[in-house]
């Protein structure tokens, strides 16, 4: 391929960096706001993904452009068709960490220590190390070592996915006993499912990063 | 800025009553890649072989309108339809040159090659000949391939070599602008991936237009895209935006293959 095709490529990939590392961070800030309901730190964690859509539709028109003037083939198709399912993935990650501070905001007081402790910390430690290894992913060239951070994304994910499951069950024998607080239980199960579908995002990623790497078909 | 202005320009062959090209106007812009495309028969050959008025080595051409060539050291735009001596037609084709569908090396060798154009220009200084050859040959990216047998013939070298070979003859004369007509269809795939970066590297010192077939290659190499159909420009723009958006149906249908 022509260099000004690679070229253009890299300022796609470079791009959706900047914005995966920028979820990074939010949701890192999140984590540590979490540990005492820091409500400034939560804005904080807001402020490194505002006006997602705009970077994001212009890496999707570069995209666009790309597919439109280079017609790659093979591998070089691989790769520019799963950046623009990255790009979604990510968009998508962004929107769900938003809400994920919108929601927990309110809430994250009424919960009680031993929750985060237990739980919530745990989880959203899993969801920033599941977001942060599929962004570093794509630095990433040698198929050993990616194939071996696939395999952490996993297990972070997972992770995520259980300790979801254990705090839902945990709040809902919660709002069993007190009828009353339903609906603030309801607000921090709904907010807390966004961490663990933001890990579900990462893994969609670290899945289309291999894919570039080993063919095959593609599938979500 | 543009290198080249063609403006309200007609052209006839003889014999004919209908004119070829009709009232086409277009800039070739500085260091940019100008791609000409359009179903065989448009007359865009007729057009880029018009901007260095090759046609004209045959008797009875008509033309209408103006080519202007924008003079470097005076900033000056000259209508190269105004031509009518030889020596002129010789300056002409040393700032406008030209690359064939099919590689044109002369039968000697590999120096004599790129050195044939410099010599007409009067250099005969040995060692100034050898420098701009090698010049040459490096910025074809032939040089690492053929420093060692200059002194060889031109025809030992495989399709695509010889087709940089012609490129190298035609930028050691220092052109202003360099003229491609489909230099990459008689070429295998490697070889046009070499001839293909070697033009949007050459486009740093000399503008360029190709006319070619593969809306592939236009899309990859070129900066800006005219498409034409039976003699008359139908659009020109930004390659972006003739391959993403264009304008006209036509255009839009003929690069979607679905033309006819």
């Amino acid at each position: 391929m022509l260099a000004t095709f690679q070229t253009n490529l890299k300022d796609v990939r470079e791009k959706i960096i900047a914005i995966g590392e920028d979820l990074v961070k939010s949701n890192e800030l999140i984590l540590e706001a979490l540990q005492n309901c820091d409500t400034k730190k939560f804005s904080e964690a807001r402020n490194y993904i505002k006006n997602i859509s705009s970077r994001t539709d212009e890496i999707d028109n570069a995209i666009i452009k790309i597919l439109a003037l280079y017609t790659p083939e093979a591998r070089d198709l691989r790769q520019v068709v799963a950046y623009f399912k990255i790009v979604n993935e990510i968009a998508r990650a962004c929107s769900n960490t938003r809400s994920f501070i919108r929601g927990f905001t309110d809430v994250c007081n009424e919960l009680d220590v031993e929750t985060i402790n237990e739980y919530t910390l745990p989880m959203q430690t899993s969801t920033v190390k599941a977001i942060k290894t599929s962004i570093e992913m794509m630095k990433v060239d040698d198929a050993d070592e990616l194939q071996e951070m696939y395999e952490s994304v996993l297990i972070e994910e997972n992770k995520a996915d259980d300790l979801y499951e254990m705090i839902e069950r945990k709040l809902v024998t919660q709002a069993e006993n007190s009828s009353k607080s339903f609906e603030k239980y309801h607000k921090m199960l709904r907010a807390l499912r966004k961490s663990e579908k933001i890990a579900g995002r990462a893994i969609s990623v670290a899945n289309l990063l291999v894919y570039i790497k080993m063919g095959g078909n593609l599938h979500n | 800025m543009a290198v080249m202005k063609i403006k309200k320009f007609s052209f006839t062959y003889p014999g004919v009553d209908h004119p070829s090209l009709k009232n086409i106007t277009l800039p070739i812009e500085q260091n940019k890649i100008t791609a000409l495309i359009g179903p065989s028969g448009c007359g865009k050959s007729t057009l880029l072989r018009s901007m260095n008025r090759i046609h004209d080595l045959y008797p009875g051409n008509k033309y209408e309108g103006k080519i202007e060539l924008l003079d470097l050291e005076t900033g000056k735009y000259n209508n190269i339809l105004d031509i009518k001596k030889e020596n002129e037609f010789i300056k002409l084709r040393q700032q406008v040159g030209m690359i064939f569908q099919k590689p044109t090396p002369f039968p000697m060798s590999i120096f004599d090659n790129v050195a044939y154009g410099l010599r007409i220009a009067g250099i005969k200084n040995k060692t100034e000949l050898h420098d701009r050859v090698e010049v040459a040959l490096k910025g074809s990216a032939l040089w690492k391939e053929v420093h060692d047998r200059l002194g060889k013939s031109a025809m030992g070298l495989s399709g695509g070599q010889q087709q940089r070979l012609c490129i190298a003859r035609a930028v050691a004369v220092k052109p202003e602008v360099l003229l491609f007509d489909e230099p990459t269809s008689a070429l295998d795939p490697i070889s046009t991936g070499a001839i293909e970066e070697l033009i949007v590297e050459l486009k740093k010192d000399v503008s360029i237009a190709i006319v070619t077939h593969n809306m592939q290659q236009a899309s990859r190499i070129s900066d800006y895209t005219a498409f034409m159909y039976l003699g008359d420009l139908i659009e020109y723009d930004k390659t972006e935006n003739i391959f993403l958006n264009p304008k006209e149906k036509q255009t839009e249908d003929y690069i979607t293959g679905r033309f006819g």
